[in-house]
């Protein structure tokens, strides 16, 4: 059974195209990665998902109905200490912060090596930080399926192993579509890659072995 | 910083637009004789004659105006443009305050004067509207330049409406509405003095149009100070406010 199946999906903006025939399916627990030039319309395909914008035509289907997405940029509320941005989704959702979550989150800090900013506003911490702060957001919920766009770009290396080992080891089942320019990022997470060539999305190979990125 | 020390802070900053007014007051006294522009020194060695016996019933009665009309249109502005923003009237709103901003004071205050009559409603309903235009439109302004990318993410939460204010709106429009105490009080002291110079037997616009008739230009002077003064302190106010408890929504 997929978790995202995305069927014929076509966006244009003026005469530019940016999805053209666009079909791929993502099955239960499966983690896919994009991999497409820039300006080619990955960001689009995660708003459209996320249902933060329209397509032109096509349908799509997405068993979870509150997917998490983690964007390029951290967007933190700057009037928010780290802890209330973290547990913002909990209260607009008004999803009780259980013992588990409390515990979680705890984990989530000392991976990040964020404990001893949980009172600190955004602006008090670096680029790095508060991608992490977002990280820890999106992936406190629990989902069943995430998104993620580019959203290590300021983590460095041996941070980013440690967040991703954590994540896979505390959400095994997890599905995942994740945009990225990093072919290690793909290779660390994605089981499955979609390669696109062109300045838009359309036709793609299917990498199985995201490893073999390298040699394209 | 401490709470004290901020405000020290900020009535220091107060102090040297204080001084230097009195600084160029002094300067254009040594060009002109007493009778059309006292020393500060000569206003402050006549104190208290040119006073009525009444005058803190008189700068009562002003406070008392200037705090209602500004309130009213400050609390007014703030809702009616987060209104217009939410329900997507700004143009219209914007459109219509901008006809009613262009409206003459004077020719306003003679209207409300001869509908409310003398007392208080005409210097308060005068401030007012007065104020209100320019604080509906600097409130729609504020809100307009809110991070789209804080919106993009409360939609993606599944936030409601009601936390799109809370979340994103309302800390947006902190310094806004910070802004417009400091824009709306300079222009509510305006119109206040020229509610009570059209409307109204007391309060300290009636003093000042009263001194200024029978050339008291020490009256005059000391009733400029009291304003300035007032002023000053009120500002300094604001920005204490701005550099404690507020000081979380201007990091945006």
């Amino acid at each position: 059974m997929n978790i995202l199946t995305v069927l014929r999906w076509h966006k244009r903006f003026g005469d530019q195209v940016t999805i053209a025939d666009l079909s791929f399916s993502i099955p239960q627990g499966g983690r896919a990665a994009i991999f497409a030039p820039s300006g080619s319309g990955k960001t689009t395909l995660l708003q459209i998902l996320a249902r933060l914008q329209q397509p032109d035509g096509g349908s799509f289907w997405l068993e979870d109905p509150r997917p998490v997405v983690i964007f390029q940029e951290p967007r933190l509320f700057p009037h928010l200490t780290v802890e209330e941005n973290i547990f913002l989704p909990f209260r607009v959702q008004k999803k009780p912060l259980t013992a588990q979550i409390q515990q979680d989150y705890k984990a989530w800090l000392r991976v990040c090596e964020l404990g001893a900013f949980r009172q600190h506003f955004p602006h008090q911490l670096s680029g790095g930080m508060k991608q992490k702060v977002a990280l820890v957001r999106g992936f406190l919920q629990k989902p069943t399926f995430v998104m993620l766009d580019e959203p290590f770009q300021s983590i460095g290396q041996q941070a980013k192993k440690g967040i991703i080992q954590h994540l896979l080891a505390t959400n095994p089942g997890l599905s995942m579509l994740l945009v990225t320019h990093d072919p290690e990022e793909a290779r660390l997470m994605a089981d499955f890659t979609f390669y696109f060539s062109t300045n838009y999305l359309g036709q793609y190979s299917l990498i199985e072995a995201p490893q073999t990125i390298f040699a394209l | 910083m401490t709470t004290t020390r901020i405000f020290i802070t900020s009535l220091r900053n107060e102090l040297i637009a204080f001084l230097l007014f009195v600084g160029l007051w002094s300067l254009a006294a040594v060009f002109y004789p007493v009778y059309v522009i006292p020393s500060p020194l000569a206003v402050a060695a006549s104190y208290p004659e040119y006073l009525p016996k009444d005058f803190s019933h008189h700068l009562g009665v002003t406070g008392l105006r200037l705090g209602l009309g500004l309130g009213i249109a400050f609390l007014a502005g703030s809702l009616l443009g987060t209104l217009a923003f939410t329900r997507k009237w700004e143009l219209s709103i914007n459109a219509f305050m901008s006809a009613l901003n262009v409206l003459p004071g004077m020719v306003l205050g003679v209207i409300f004067l001869l509908v409310l009559g003398i007392g208080s409603s005409t210097p308060i309903a005068l401030v007012t509207f007065l104020t209100l235009p320019t604080l509906t439109i600097n409130t729609v302004n504020g809100l307009a330049k809110r991070d789209t990318n804080l919106e993009q993410y409360l939609a993606s939460i599944g936030a409601q409406k009601s936390h799109f204010v809370k979340y994103l709106y309302l800390p947006a429009l902190v310094p806004t509405l910070l802004g417009n105490l400091s824009i709306g009080l300079g222009l509510a002291i305006k119109v206040v003095l020229m509610g009570e110079f059209i409307g109204s037997q007391d309060g300290l616009g009636y003093l000042l149009n009263t001194a200024r008739l029978t050339f008291e230009m020490k009256a005059v002077f000391f009733y400029l100070v009291v304003l300035l003064f007032f002023t000053l302190i009120f500002q300094a106010g604001v920005s204490l406010l701005s550099n404690t408890i507020l000081r979380k929504y201007f990091y945006a």
